[in-house]
């Protein structure tokens, strides 16, 4: 139950993006569209799980003074071998995410989570939170993606960043009434204030009205 | 004192592990890399060098903005691609020399200039008078398509200063 529950808290009360406010520089340049967050979200994912369980692994011999630089060394290991891996095998991600796979070293999920979870909590949990917080900065940037790319161009489209073939494609609104200002960085700031405003009501506990009616 | 030591030699294998993963994964992925980098320009590029060995040059220094890559021929020459501002719109071509700095071929690859007047840039009849120039060989335009072969002559110009100033 304890597992699930670390695996579960990345969604919404302990969500990264819209509840702890981890990662928006990320966040806001890269949701244009769901192809770049879906791409985004997967090398933080695997970035987190791999430095999570590391850590975790070797918490018992790293020395307490010295274990910031000891996370970043790993960190930026890995972030590195997931860049290298982008652009050798999906060029078109790599050309659309540009220097943000290689600023995923400085996102403060990852180091937070080597700090507050990694450091003092077994492979096991480690990984489930890897997992658990990877997925809900996936599921934010898919969020926000999606509601930036449904209202910029009227839809969603889906290419496989290996081939660049188009998977799928969905059209909801007519090109006459799609405002392109939600793909500039304009458009990042109205999504992620509403979104950052919902998950705030969320995770308000339900408590009595106070001078409402009596 | 020991304490320290002991944390340098700790961060020091740690970065030792990391170095080493990474160089597994670089030579893996860097062949590939490189592959993809030349994929756009292959087939140009052997229209130029037909058998050549062809690798980027990075972080070419090159104040009048004209080069757009730079390709080393392995053993045979460099291979330059160049946008200029043509009549309407840009220009773009290839241009290789070999080691000695002969043009070895020109390839215009687009030009959006008026039709059958500017467009005579692109023509074999045109590009294969640069064919063998040495670096300080003047460079015909066409009469009638001043400007556009005026543009392409610059932009060969430009790739022959880069020449001169690195690899004569």
């Amino acid at each position: 139950m304890n597992q699930f529950k670390n695996f579960t808290a990345g969604f919404i009360r302990e969500n990264p993006v819209f509840a702890l406010y981890l990662g928006i520089c990320s966040t806001l340049a890269i949701t244009q569209n769901l192809n770049n967050a879906l791409g985004m979200g997967v090398s933080v994912i695997f970035v987190l799980v791999c430095s999570n369980v590391m850590i975790a692994a070797i918490r018992k011999i790293i020395p307490d003074e010295i274990r910031i630089p000891v996370f970043i060394v790993i960190i930026a290991t890995f972030v590195t071998i997931v860049e290298m891996l982008i652009n050798a095998f999906a060029p078109s991600l790599a050309s659309s995410l540009g220097t943000f796979i290689a600023l995923i070293v400085v996102n403060c999920i990852i180091l937070g989570r080597a700090e507050a979870f990694a450091y003092t909590n077994t492979v096991l949990s480690s990984l489930l939170d890897g997992i658990g917080m990877g997925l809900g900065y996936t599921a934010s940037l898919v969020l926000m993606s999606g509601i930036r790319e449904l209202i910029a161009t009227g839809g969603w489209t889906i290419t496989n960043p290996f081939t660049e073939e188009v998977v799928a494609q969905l059209m909801i609104i007519p090109q006459e009434f799609t405002i392109s200002m939600f793909s500039q960085p304009v458009g990042a700031f109205l999504t992620f204030g509403l979104l950052g405003a919902l998950f705030a009501y969320l995770n308000t506990p339900k408590t009595k009205k106070v001078g409402g009616t009596k | 004192m020991t304490k320290i030591i002991k944390f340098a030699l700790f961060l020091a294998i740690i970065c030792g592990i990391a170095g080493g993963a990474l160089a597994y994964v670089n030579a893996i992925t860097y062949p590939i890399i490189q592959e993809r980098k030349l994929a756009a320009d292959k087939a140009t590029l052997e229209q130029i060098f037909s058998n050549g060995e062809f690798q980027l040059v990075e972080n070419v220094k090159d104040e009048t903005k004209l080069i757009e890559k730079l390709f080393e021929v392995k053993d045979q020459g460099y291979i330059y691609k160049l946008n200029v501002q043509g009549y309407k719109d840009i220009i773009s071509m290839m241009v290789g020399f070999n080691q000695n700095g002969e043009i070895v071929k020109l390839v215009v690859l687009s030009v959006n200039d008026t039709p059958d007047i500017g467009t005579k840039v692109k023509d074999e009849e045109y590009t294969e008078k640069f064919t063998n120039k040495q670096l300080t060989d003047s460079l015909d335009t066409i009469s009638g398509a001043t400007i556009s072969s005026s543009a392409v002559v610059k932009a060969v110009d430009a790739a022959r200063a880069h020449f001169s100033a690195n690899y004569k």
